[in-house]
This record gives C-alpha cells, sequence and structure tokens, in this order.
C-alpha cells in the first residue's frame, strides 16, 4: 500500500510538474521564435502561430493524460514501480516527437527576410557579464576547495580506518555494503563530491560567459532583459553547486567517521538538508517561467517588436532548432530558442572538447559503483 | 540602459569598422563617461558572434585615436577628452575636407551634403543616444 501510492504520487506530481512547465514554454519564448525557428516579430503575430501553439498545448494534455493511463493502469494490475516508471518514460520520450511536428511545422513560416536578419548582430556596451562571471568564479572555487580539502581528510583517515568500510549507506542511514579498504573505496564519494558540486559550478562559469542576444536598436531593453536573465541562470547553477558541496561534503565526512566506528549512522540533518535544496531549485524554475522568460522574454517590453540579431535570428545554425552549430562564433554557449537555459555551441571544439571531459569524468564516477570496482 | 552596438556582415565597411565607428560616435556624443568600463574584447566577439582579433582591431584603432584605454588587468574603458593639439586638429580638418570634397566629386548636392553633416554633428551632440530611445 505504501509503496503503490508514493510510486502513484510521485508520478503525478512529475507529470502534472513537467506537462505544466511545457504548456507554459511557447508563452515566455523570444518573440520572434516558434518552437525553434525564427519567424519574425510581425509573423509570431499571426494565426498561423497561434494554431501551432493550440495544437503543442492539445499534443500536452494527450501526453500528460496517456502517462498517467499508463501509469496508473500498470499500477492497478499490480506492478506500481513498473507503472511510474513507464508512465514517467511515456511523459519524457513523447514531447520530443511533439516538439520536432511542431519545429517542421515553424520552419514553412520563416519569411526570407528572416533570413536577411541573421547577417545583422547586436551587442550592449556594457560589462555587466563580468560581475557575472566573478560570482561563478567564485562559486567554483568553493566547490574545489571543499572538494579538495574532503580528499584531504579522507587521506588523512586513511591509515585509521578498519580493513572493510561501508560503500552504500541506505535510507536507515546505517551500513548496507561493505567493500576492502583502498584508496578507490575510500576517495571514491569524496572525489564524486567534488566532481558533482564542480560540475554545476563551471555550467554556471560557461553560463556567465555566455552570448548575450539582444535585439537590434541602441538602448534596446532587450539586453538588460538579457543580463536579468543571465543572473538568475548563473545564481541558479551557483546555488545548486553549493548545495552539492555542502551536502555531499558532510555526507562524506559522515561516511567516513562511521567507517572508522565514531558514529553508529549518519545525522537526519542530512536528509533535511535536501529540502532546502528543493526549494530553491523550485524557487529559481519560478524565477525563470514567472519572472524572466526564456532569455527574458518577459522582461522586454519596450523593444519586443524589433528584430532579434546574431545566433538567435540565423536559423541555418541550428540543427532541429535545438542544436547550435556554429564554427566561427567564439560563444561556448547561447541562449535556447526553444526551452529553458542555454545550448552549447557544438561547433566550438573548446566548449565541447570541456563539457565532454567534465561529463565523462562524472559518469565514470557514478558507474564506477556498477561495476564492482569498490565491491 | 545598456547601450547597444549593431553590425551587419552585408555591410560595405568590415566589421571592425563598423564597431570602431559605433563605439567612436557613442563615445563622441557622451552618452558614456569617461571611465566607463567597456566589454572585454572576449565578450563583445561573443555577443556579436565574430573573430577577437576583429574586436582587438577595432579597440586598438579607437585607442590610436584616443576614444579608449586599454589596460591589461581592466580592460578597455573610455578615454578622458583631450583637447587635440593644433598640428592634431589641422590633420583631422584636413581630412574632414578631403571627405567632404570627395562626396561633393562623387555627385552629393550641395543640399545633401549640409544636411548630411548636420546629422552627424546632431549625432555627436549630448544625449542624443537617449533621445532617439525614446
Amino acid at each position: 500500500m505504501g509503496e503503490a501510492f508514493i510510486a502513484t504520487a510521485a508520478l503525478t506530481i512529475r507529470v502534472f510538474l513537467v506537462g505544466g512547465i511545457l504548456l507554459v514554454l511557447p508563452h515566455i519564448t523570444r518573440k520572434g521564435l516558434v518552437f525553434g525557428t525564427y519567424v519574425g516579430e510581425a509573423v509570431a503575430d499571426g494565426g498561423a502561430v497561434r494554431g501551432l501553439v493550440r495544437s503543442w498545448s492539445l499534443g500536452c494534455v494527450l501526453v500528460m493524460a496517456l502517462s498517467l493511463a499508463v501509469g496508473y493502469s500498470i499500477g492497478l494490475a499490480g506492478s506500481p514501480l513498473a507503472g511510474n516508471f513507464i508512465g514517467t518514460a511515456v511523459l519524457l520520450l513523447s514531447p520530443p516527437i511533439l516538439y520536432l511536428r511542431m519545429f517542421r511545422r515553424a520552419r514553412v513560416l520563416a519569411p526570407p527576410a528572416a533570413a536577411r536578419q541573421a547577417a545583422v548582430s547586436s551587442a550592449p556596451l556594457s560589462t555587466h557579464a563580468s560581475k557575472t562571471e566573478t560570482f561563478a568564479k567564485i562559486v567554483l572555487a568553493i566547490c574545489l576547495a571543499t572538494g579538495l580539502a574532503t580528499i584531504a581528510y579522507a587521506a588523512v583517515s586513511f591509515r585509521s580506518m578498519p580493513a572493510q568500510v561501508a560503500t552504500y549507506l541506505g535510507f536507515l542511514r546505517r551500513t548496507d555494503e561493505l567493500a576492502d579498504k583502498s584508496l578507490v573505496s575510500v576517495l571514491y564519494l569524496p572525489c564524486l563530491s567534488m566532481l558533482l558540486s564542480s560540475l554545476f559550478a563551471l555550467l554556471g562559469v560557461f553560463v556567465a560567459g555566455a552570448k548575450r542576444s539582444v535585439r537590434a536598436g541602441t538602448g534596446s531593453d532587450s539586453a538588460a532583459a538579457q543580463e536579468t536573465y543571465n543572473s538568475v541562470q548563473v545564481q541558479t547553477f551557483g546555488g545548486i553547486a553549493l548545495f552539492f558541496s555542502l551536502t555531499l561534503t558532510a555526507f562524506a565526512v559522515q561516511y567516513m567517521r562511521v567507517a572508522r566506528g565514531e558514529i553508529q549512522s549518519l545525522s537526519y540533518y542530512l536528509l533535511l538538508i535536501f529540502l532546502p535544496m528543493l526549494a530553491f531549485m523550485f524557487w529559481s524554475l519560478l524565477r525563470i517561467l514567472g519572472g524572466s522568460g526564456q532569455g527574458g522574454a518577459l522582461l522586454e517590453k519596450g523593444s519586443v517588436d524589433t528584430p532579434l540579431t546574431g545566433g538567435l535570428a540565423d536559423n541555418t545554425y541550428w540543427v532541429w532548432g535545438a542544436f547550435y552549430v556554429n564554427r566561427d562564433d567564439p560563444s561556448m554557449m547561447v541562449e535556447d530558442r526553444f526551452g529553458l537555459g542555454y545550448a552549447l555551441n557544438l561547433g566550438n571544439w573548446r566548449a565541447v572538447l570541456s563539457m565532454g571531459a567534465v561529463l565523462l569524468l562524472v559518469l565514470t564516477f557514478v558507474v564506477l559503483p556498477f561495476t564492482g570496482v569498490i565491491q | 540602459m545598456p547601450l547597444t552596438i549593431t553590425i551587419d556582415r552585408n555591410h560595405e565597411d568590415s566589421v571592425y569598422e563598423q564597431v570602431a565607428g559605433q563605439v567612436r560616435r557613442i563615445v563622441a556624443s557622451g552618452a558614456l563617461e569617461a571611465g566607463t568600463a567597456l566589454p572585454s574584447v572576449r565578450q563583445l566577439a561573443r555577443d556579436l558572434g565574430v573573430g577577437l582579433n576583429t574586436i582587438a582591431r577595432a579597440y586598438r584603432l579607437l585607442e590610436e585615436e584616443g576614444f579608449i584605454v586599454i589596460r591589461d588587468r581592466t580592460g578597455a574603458t573610455v578615454a578622458e577628452p583631450a583637447p587635440a593639439e593644433q598640428p592634431v586638429r589641422a590633420r583631422l580638418l584636413d581630412h574632414l575636407r578631403t571627405t567632404l570634397a570627395r562626396l561633393r566629386q562623387s555627385g552629393v548636392g550641395i543640399e545633401e551634403l549640409q544636411e548630411l553633416a548636420r546629422a552627424e554633428v546632431l549625432a555627436l551632440s549630448p544625449g542624443h543616444e537617449e533621445n532617439q530611445d525614446g
């Protein structure tokens, strides 16, 4: 009963959260962009685009209904966990298909004038980004320093640890699995802690240095809107990185104390620390959905009808409206045309190499426990 | 509200000339006070989607002309207005005469020339950027 209730409730919350975000997306996108295509500001006001948005909304509601129907049916048949899993799979796999349908229909609406606009680029003559970048770099330094300190603590504690150490601590906060003491088994958690927090901090640094996509015209308010939006994004990544750093460092230190027999189990506060982190993530999401909009779309009031410029307005550099590939653009990250956040410039080898290396490292550490190396 | 500059890759002037020309005009109009920090070469190159060398070249030109000051650590800032020495003034006036003569020779009428000159001088008047936005 308990398991069935939790699985069903989790699926329901997930469906309404993800579905709600999907329904809102077309309404918080920069004017002129329609499902990953730049169609121009005039066309964006037309009936054809409104029809597309209606189709998208209807599709999203159907996906939500299908996800719940599949999840509940399998749950009622006696497998609530499978129902949760399959319902979630339907919820996450259907929207990309729906998006591609909308993208194809939007592409037809792009007039030749929109292509000409691609040759024009605007940039603010302000240095706001440097302050945001400094904040992001400080967060990265904190995450790295905390991570290194935890690794040093683990190294110092190595001798005093028993021959077998805990490698998995369950929900009851007690040791579930043991492994022979080795550098890998002891340093695994501190290293993972540093990597995960640094990954989010690094994303913050990348985002802080992202291209600022502003509309044409001197003094356009889209520059200020873009800067506010960028600050919110960097604060979100920075906040998550600091929460991760705090939580995982505390977890790693307590885990070592359990291993040395100084305490019997992990403290309750480690579980409670996740609540403010979830609240922070939800608040950050609301700041973008209801406050700034994607790319500061909701803050652009005076200049909303002036044309977008640069990478955002250039349909030739966007594959399926979602992947930005421009070898001539020194930007590592650019604002997403549809969705929330920023996209990697896949034409910039530095961006691809650095993100690829970090992700590979994190993936290696996440997969490591399942390979038997530390068991 | 931040001032913006706009480049057009299809324009006959090269991108670095367009960047330098717009920054020059904004600084001369007084819209940016002396000492105001400008975006770094890297940031402006990212925002405009052009190479670093293009922006560096524009900034070097502006520095040579005395519109901006480039420092290694703090980046580029708007230069203090400095009265031009008599020989420099004479050279600049000579450039102006040559430019006007070239325009006249290319078929631009006297009235049109006067209108062009008036518009250019107006663009340099204090507060022009803000008036244009409003």
